[in-house]
């Protein structure tokens, strides 16, 4: 679509979608209407924007959804109806202002020597990521360097180039090009819709020159090396992620199968996953955790966090997902590294 | 007498056989009730009284919990 159709659409589709379903939009000075409208709103709400197209050929109506009840709702439907199927949406929550003089977690920020649990991701221009380094991880007798994520977070679920920079931190933390490319996309193992999957991951070898610290869980104490045994239900294990930090929870569910999960690219499903609930009154995860370590009580790695929900557990926060990390290191042929 | 996990591995099989096909159904895989290991069945939404689904399945506990829906995170 062209700049000025967006616009327009932009413009007048607010008043449309109100009249339609009573819903209304948020399409000005975002953060801090959003965020004082939430105190107050009755109903789930929206705001729309112009985003470029991925592809960098013109633009489409970015429509940002504030509650999971809009999505794949009627009101998104007639917004995709309006833009003729060019549109981006996206869940992004409620959003809340940042105050100025407040630093950001060290998980978000850039971190030499790299630490595990921090914020990394790929490079695409016009879109802005980030997920969790996961981990570090050796070939054979090679001293080289890798870092373990996600296939979604190091390789765009499939589409990213291998030899393609890899930052930290992610884009939407600030990373870029010119100064935070540490690893370049080395391998990963295919997303695939038509067959069951047991991973999402993806290791980037690490440019020689970057240091990384390949044994400190921030917070938390040393990564031991890998589990000798499974996780069974009711072992306690935690976390460092890029969005939620350190978190700590329970497993409730060893291997599961036929896991469904929604990407980009469509349902994935996996099997032979674990699940796991936050402890106390937290989720063990948010968006943006994804390739998180999961240890167990004495550190050793047992999982790599990969999708969750918000519905579910004791809590009612939410189940997170793992793909066991023996099945990882198997898939891509790699060994952890922790010395 | 305590039911083992291989008990739930077998009567997870079962499961997946009559109810991985309904919609509903986001994952199939094994817990525990109180000391027993069990049957667990993760819903994306409430079945109308867990329709379809039994409360064992060959002696082993069958729970079911709507998780809602699973995205990458």
């Amino acid at each position: 679509m062209r700049l000025d159709s967006v616009r327009e659409l932009k413009r007048v589709l607010p008043g449309d979608i109100e009249k339609a379903f009573g819903v209304p939009a948020f399409a000005r000075a975002l953060p801090a209407v959003a965020r004082a409208t939430w105190r107050h709103r009755k109903a789930p709400t929206y705001f729309l924007g112009v985003a470029k197209k991925r592809s960098g050929k013109g633009y489409s109506l970015a429509v940002r959804l504030q509650d999971h009840a809009l999505e794949r709702s009627p009101l998104v439907e007639e917004i995709a109806r309006r833009a003729k199927g060019e549109v981006d949406v996206r869940y992004v929550g409620q959003i809340w202002a940042r105050p100025r003089a407040r630093q950001a977690h060290w998980y978000r920020s850039r971190n030499r020597p790299l630490l595990i649990g921090s914020s990394v991701g790929f490079l695409e221009r016009g879109f802005v990521m980030a997920g969790t380094l996961g981990c570090f991880v050796r070939k054979g007798r090679s001293k080289d360097l890798y870092i373990l994520s996600n296939n979604h977070v190091l390789a765009d679920e499939n589409k990213y180039r291998k030899g393609g920079a890899i930052v930290q931190p992610g884009t939407l933390d600030g990373g870029a090009a010119s100064r935070d490319a540490v690893a370049t996309l080395s391998a990963f193992v295919t997303l695939d819709r038509a067959r069951i999957n047991f991973v999402d991951a993806a290791i980037a070898k690490l440019d020689g020159a970057v240091e990384a610290n390949v044994s400190k869980l921030t917070g938390t104490g040393t990564l031991a090396g890998v589990i000798a045994r499974d996780l069974d239900i009711g072992d306690p294990v935690s976390k460092v992620g890029r969005t939620t930090g350190i978190r700590r929870g329970r497993v409730t569910a060893v291997e599961l199968d036929g896991v469904t999960v929604t990407y980009d690219l469509g349902v994935v499903t996996f099997d032979n996953q674990v699940e796991i609930e936050g402890a106390g009154a937290q989720a063990f995860s948010d968006a943006g955790d994804s390739g998180s370590l999961i240890v167990d009580e004495e550190g050793y790695a047992a999982a790599l966090l990969f999708a969750g929900g918000d519905h579910g557990g004791s809590n009612g926060k939410g189940l997170t997902y793992g793909n066991p990390i023996h099945a990882v290191l198997s898939a891509l042929k790699v060994e952890l590294a922790f010395r | 007498m305590t039911i083992t996990i291989v008990q739930a591995r077998q009567a997870k099989q079962i499961a997946k056989t009559t109810l991985s096909e309904l919609p509903e159904v986001v994952g199939i895989g094994i817990s525990k009730v109180g000391v027993d290991y069990a049957v667990k069945v993760n819903l994306r939404v409430a079945l109308p009284q867990n329709a379809g689904v039994p409360d064992q399945i060959a002696g082993v506990p069958v729970v079911c919990e709507v998780v809602g829906e699973i995205r990458k995170r």
